[in-house]
């Protein structure tokens, strides 16, 4: 009998995990290849996971709500009759169900302050784990980075104690029994709940993970944020006069989104140092320039979808992508990998109507710009006869950065650089 | 018999018409303080007094009664006070019988001067058992000539109504008292009435009629009303069983003129009221009284008495202290002198000895140094031996009257012992197998294992219970079932089960010394070591004083604290003892086995020590694992090392199915064995 191993796949190259939905078939079910079995989420898309083969599945080795590694069988597949795509497992039982744990106890990383601390924080430890924790003066973050050696990666007893044997240096994490002390007396403010009124409505797990990605951020990051208004009639005007041709060439709406994208790269391949991370004592400064575009969804939620290597399109191409992108977001459609790697993000806060917005930082970025509402109002400007009073397109753009390692004169001039290429746009500009 | 037309003397009579008339007034005013004394439940003896009180006239302190709940007036008969029985009435702390245990009429007594009293539980017609053992307890010293020969001979009476002669188990004591001989007397009152139900709807025939099939039980019904009759019937029947030593029935009629009991009221449903009343016995014998030459004030000054002394021994009662909570805890059991282990466990020898034979030198040893030891049981007399040579040569070595065959009734087997040990002996009994053990059990748990704490430590029951038990070599259904989880839901009693042989007699010989009840499972695959992997059950045979106290488990094979590699510890018994050795073979170092030797006392330090130092725990057992004891210490264990533990505390066993099949290839599906128990071990090792 031909089994064949359903794998949890892989769905991008950071994502090493995925939490599993939704069952959409149980043991015993026949299903057909490509035919859709489990949900998954990651970080922070659902995704639907194909069958590789057909055949009946014969074992499901996870419920609803584990945490699966990238590659871990999910399920088998009795393929018989049908050519398996994937190498077979012998008999499944208890002793190949899980991996041996001589290979994994090899897999010890002495630990080192250098390296950032790869926590699990749904392992389960043991109420033996939480006592020698405590007696060891060991974080639950520290703990939780240990790799585990039990069934399904636990951390066992022996896992711990070969951590503590091993470990060089004690982890600056490590907190000392006092900071573990609430630093603040200020009480939490009671909420008025009237029975029968208000109503409670528990958070999505999308909302849970915006929720946490925002204190983070404000956390981590010590925000600051510039202002600059920009003139865009010209950007406007040619956008108004081009936007049917523009449909009837490629097919594709335009909006000032891929515009605006196309100003900020190019700002960033003029100003490097906005597009980098802070790790530890480290700045990152990445190459690729991955516009992240702040995007609502239908649900209340908020996603970020990313153009990718957007300094190296032309705008029909970004004008395109943009297009895909919100689609996608609005349909729940987008792909795990289109979620990822930004380096940069843009929420345009126009859209609400805002004059402007102070944003706070998508982490692990150090910078992000607000589009405040394009309104035409009587602007002074300077002409060859003098000044005069016009009536111009004006817009806000905020920038909010990490001032760990973005000071206000970097800061400044990347802003302004956005301004200059939105103010100076080429109304010549071909379609 | 002509008795009838004889009278007693005037000493006698006013006696008996004194302790009448006291019984008739209690009665009256319970009644009377319906709503004070209807707290706890009971019932009186109105119209069976005449029986009951010419029975007790005539018992002597060397004689066992077993009254039951109507007999009040027996009671006062044999000397106890108004007081006495309303300490129990009321369910005092002095309460002479419990210490406030138990219902009013449930006596138990020790008194020198007085009958002796075992146990009385509440269950109908269970008492036949207990009392006929006693019977068969002074049958057993006489025939081996250690009874107190300067005295009259003893003899038991056991008290029934006529509606508990239905119940089984009076058949099986009726059986034993004629097949031996036994001295007792039943003495059954018949009133016509089971709660509701009457005579023509409940029996085919009455008590006197129903003995009648047991050839060598002499059965007399009498008017019991009549207290001339009555006394004379049953004075003749004591001497011929003093000088014969032979079982009597009397049947005697009586009325019931009170209710069943303070909770069930005539008035719901008697409809023979008025009939009854008109056998009262109490005009009868006020009648032989005047016939006798009392006058009527003579009559009248006693009852007054009797209504004074009731009065003020009510309010006396009334006032007495309550039991206190800490009241509770005490004589569960008596205490044991064994608790120490002492004597040679692994002495030089030439051979090792199978665990069947370790324990039969010790019940040998045993009976050649006591003579109030014995052994009987199915096929455990000299032809056979028991079914698994487990008392080869015993008879031959001790005679038939100390080693000897019952016939298939393990109600008997195991109730009998409660009389036997309150007579002074020490019987060891046997259940062929635990599969067959389910007859026994009702005697078991209503009377052995509550005899000493419902009599506030009077009556310790003191027996040993051998049950050959667990699954090999195709036993099937009925031969290999395991039954400790039933055995550990009794409280009241020690439960032993041995892996071994020198663990089998250190613990055979301890329970010969203990006063309690003990049980000891002796696991059939282990009798002979012939299970592949079980040879460690065959020891060097312990010397003749090793004993090994309860609760003392075995850190069978024993590991070091290790930090930074996986241990577990097995806790098991009996035949995991074994699947647990062989199991770990190659892994030795990292899993520790206790052996608890005993499941009740349990030796929880070891058990949590052990557990403290693997941090990871499974609990083997043959049983299936639903609800069974296993799975209960795995929660024990659970809640006392919590936060020691890396692992949740498992369990193995067998499956969790009806009984064990006959084929070996489902047999071996069913139970556990060392690769199953490996299997589990690696999960744990790796969870």
């Amino acid at each position: 009998m031909p089994i064949t191993e359903f794998k949890m796949p892989k769905m991008g190259e950071s994502i090493t995990e995925a939490t599993i939905i939704n069952w959409l078939k149980n043991v015993g079910d026949t299903v057909m290849a490509e035919e859709t079995i489990v949900e998954v989420a990651t970080d922070k898309v659902d995704n639907d996971v194909p069958a590789p083969v057909s055949g009946v599945i014969t074992e499901i080795r996870f419920k609803k709500d584990d945490i699966v590694k990238v590659g871990e069988v999910l399920a088998l597949i009795d393929s018989e009759g049908v050519e398996s795509q994937v190498p077979t497992a012998p008999r499944p039982d208890a002793e190949t169900s899980s991996a041996s744990p001589k290979t994994q106890t090899e897999d010890h990383k002495i630990p080192n302050p250098e390296v950032k601390l790869k926590t699990n924080p749904d392992a389960f430890l043991s109420p033996l784990i939480i006592s020698i924790a405590q007696k060891e003066n060991l974080s639950l973050e520290e703990v939780q980075s240990i790799q585990g050696s039990g069934a399904d990666g636990r951390i066992q007893k022996s896992d711990v104690f070969n951590y503590l044997k091993n470990r060089k240096y004690a982890l600056p994490s490590r907190p000392t029994t006092d900071n573990r002390q609430p630093t603040t007396d200020f009480p939490k403010p009671k909420i008025n709940f009237v029975e029968g009124k208000d109503r409670i409505v528990e958070m999505d797990r999308m909302r849970k993970m915006i929720a946490d990605h925002m204190v983070y951020s404000k956390q981590t990051s010590p925000h600051v944020t510039s202002y600059i208004e920009v003139d865009v009639t010209n950007l406007v005007n040619w956008r108004n006069a081009n936007k049917d041709a523009f449909a009837a060439k490629h097919n594709e709406k335009l909006t000032f989104t891929p515009i605006f994208v196309d100003a900020v790269a190019k700002a960033i391949v003029d100003f490097p140092m906005i597009n980098v991370s802070v790790d530890g004592k480290n700045i990152i400064v990445h190459q690729d320039i991955n516009i992240g575009m702040a995007t609502a969804l239908p649900s209340g939620n908020l996603i970020v979808p990313v153009v990718k290597n957007a300094n190296e399109k032309k705008l029909p191409e970004l004008a395109k992508t943009v297009n895909h992108l919100a689609d996608s977001s609005r349909t729940g459609k987008l792909k795990p990998d289109e979620i990822q790697g930004s380096t940069f993000t843009i929420s345009n806060v126009g859209t609400f109507g805002s004059l402007m917005g102070t944003p706070i930082i998508n982490q692990p970025e150090v910078a992000i710009l607000a589009l405040g509402i394009i309104k035409k109002r009587p602007e002074v400007i300077e002409t060859e006869s003098g000044d005069e009073i016009a009536i111009r397109s004006m817009m806000f753009l905020s920038l909010s950065f990490d001032h760990r390692v973005v000071d206000g004169f970097l800061g400044g001039s990347f802003l302004r650089k956005v301004g200059d290429y939105l103010e100076q746009f080429d109304i010549n500009t071909t379609l | 018999m002509q008795i009838a037309e004889q009278t007693l003397n005037k000493t006698l009579l006013e006696s008996a018409f004194t302790t009448m008339a006291t019984a008739k007034t209690m009665a009256e005013w319970y009644e009377e303080n319906f709503k004070v004394v209807s707290k706890y439940v009971h019932a009186t003896s109105r119209g069976h007094e005449a029986i009951q009180i010419a029975t007790a006239m005539q018992l002597l302190p060397q004689d066992f009664a077993f009254p039951y709940y109507r007999d009040d007036a027996m009671l006062l008969g044999i000397g106890m006070q108004p007081y006495d029985l309303m300490l129990q009435l009321m369910a005092k702390r002095d309460d002479p019988f419990s210490g406030g245990r138990t219902y009013y009429c449930h006596p138990s007594l020790r008194d020198a001067d007085k009958p002796k009293i075992p146990h009385q539980s509440s269950a109908t017609g269970m008492q036949a058992i207990p009392a006929t053992g006693a019977a068969m307890g002074f049958w057993y010293k006489e025939n081996v000539g250690i009874d107190d020969k300067n005295q009259e001979k003893p003899i038991v009476v056991c008290s029934l109504g006529d509606a508990s002669v239905t119940e089984g188990e009076i058949a099986e004591a009726f059986q034993m008292a004629a097949l031996k001989q036994l001295p007792i007397l039943y003495l059954v009152q018949d009133n016509g009435w089971d709660i509701s139900a009457n005579a023509a709807e409940t029996r085919a025939q009455n008590a006197f009629e129903y003995a009648k099939g047991f050839h060598g039980l002499e059965a007399v019904s009498i008017d019991g009303a009549d207290f001339t009759e009555s006394y004379l019937t049953i004075q003749k029947v004591l001497k011929t069983m003093r000088e014969q030593r032979r079982p009597f029935l009397v049947h005697a009629k009586v009325p019931l003129l009170n209710h069943h009991t303070s909770g069930v009221r005539m008035e719901w449903y008697r409809d023979d009221l008025d009939e009854a009343k008109s056998r009262d016995p109490y005009p009868v014998l006020k009648q032989q009284m005047l016939d006798a030459g009392f006058t009527s004030e003579e009559i009248a000054k006693i009852e007054n008495d009797a209504l004074a002394k009731v009065k003020a021994d009510y309010d006396r009662a009334l006032a007495a202290e309550d039991p206190r909570p800490e009241d509770l805890f005490t004589h569960d059991f008596a205490p044991t002198p064994i608790l120490e282990e002492q004597g040679e466990r692994n002495p030089e020898r030439e051979d090792k000895v199978v665990m069947v034979d370790c324990a039969l030198f010790a019940v040998e040893e045993l009976m050649r140094d006591n003579k109030d030891c014995l052994l009987y049981g199915q096929d455990v007399g000299g032809r056979l031996g028991g079914v698994f040579r487990e008392a080869a040569t015993l008879a031959q070595k001790f005679g038939d009257e100390r080693v000897f065959n019952t016939p298939i009734q393990e109600a008997f087997i195991v109730g009998s012992t409660v009389g036997m040990s309150a007579v002074g002996l020490k019987p060891i009994v046997e259940v062929q197998f635990a599969d067959y053990i389910w007859p026994g059990l009702n005697q078991l748990f209503t009377e052995v294992s509550r005899s000493c704490y419902l009599t506030n430590g009077k009556w310790p029951v003191s027996m040993i219970l051998r049950v050959p038990i667990g699954a090999y070599g195709s036993g099937g259904p009925y031969h290999s079932s395991s039954v400790e989880s039933v055995l550990t839901n009794i409280r009241g009693i020690k439960i032993a089960y041995p892996s071994n042989g020198a663990d089998l007699k250190g613990l055979l010989k301890s329970a010969y010394y203990d006063p309690n009840p003990v049980v000891i499972l002796e696991h059939k695959g282990l009798y002979w070591s012939k299970v592949k992997g079980t040879e460690t059950a065959r020891v060097n045979e312990p010397s003749e004083d090793y004993v090994l106290p309860f609760g003392k488990a075995n850190v069978v094979q024993e590991i070091w604290p290790q930090d930074d590699a996986e241990t577990l510890t097995v806790i098991t018994y009996g035949m995991g003892v074994h699947w647990a050795l062989n199991a770990s073979a190659g892994m030795k170092e990292k899993v520790e086995i206790v052996d608890l030797r005993t499941l009740y006392p349990l030796d929880e330090e070891t058990i949590l020590k052990s557990v403290k130092k693997a941090k990871k725990c499974l609990v083997v057992t043959e049983e299936p694992t639903n609800n069974s004891f296993a799975r209960s210490l795995a929660g024990m264990i659970q809640e006392q090392c919590f936060k020691y533990l890396d692992a949740p505390v498992m369990v193995i066993g067998s499956e969790n199915l009806p009984a064990i099949p006959l084929n070996s290839t489902l047999e071996a599906t069913m139970i556990p064995s060392a690769e199953k128990v490996k299997t589990k071990m690696e999960e744990l090792l790796r969870y």
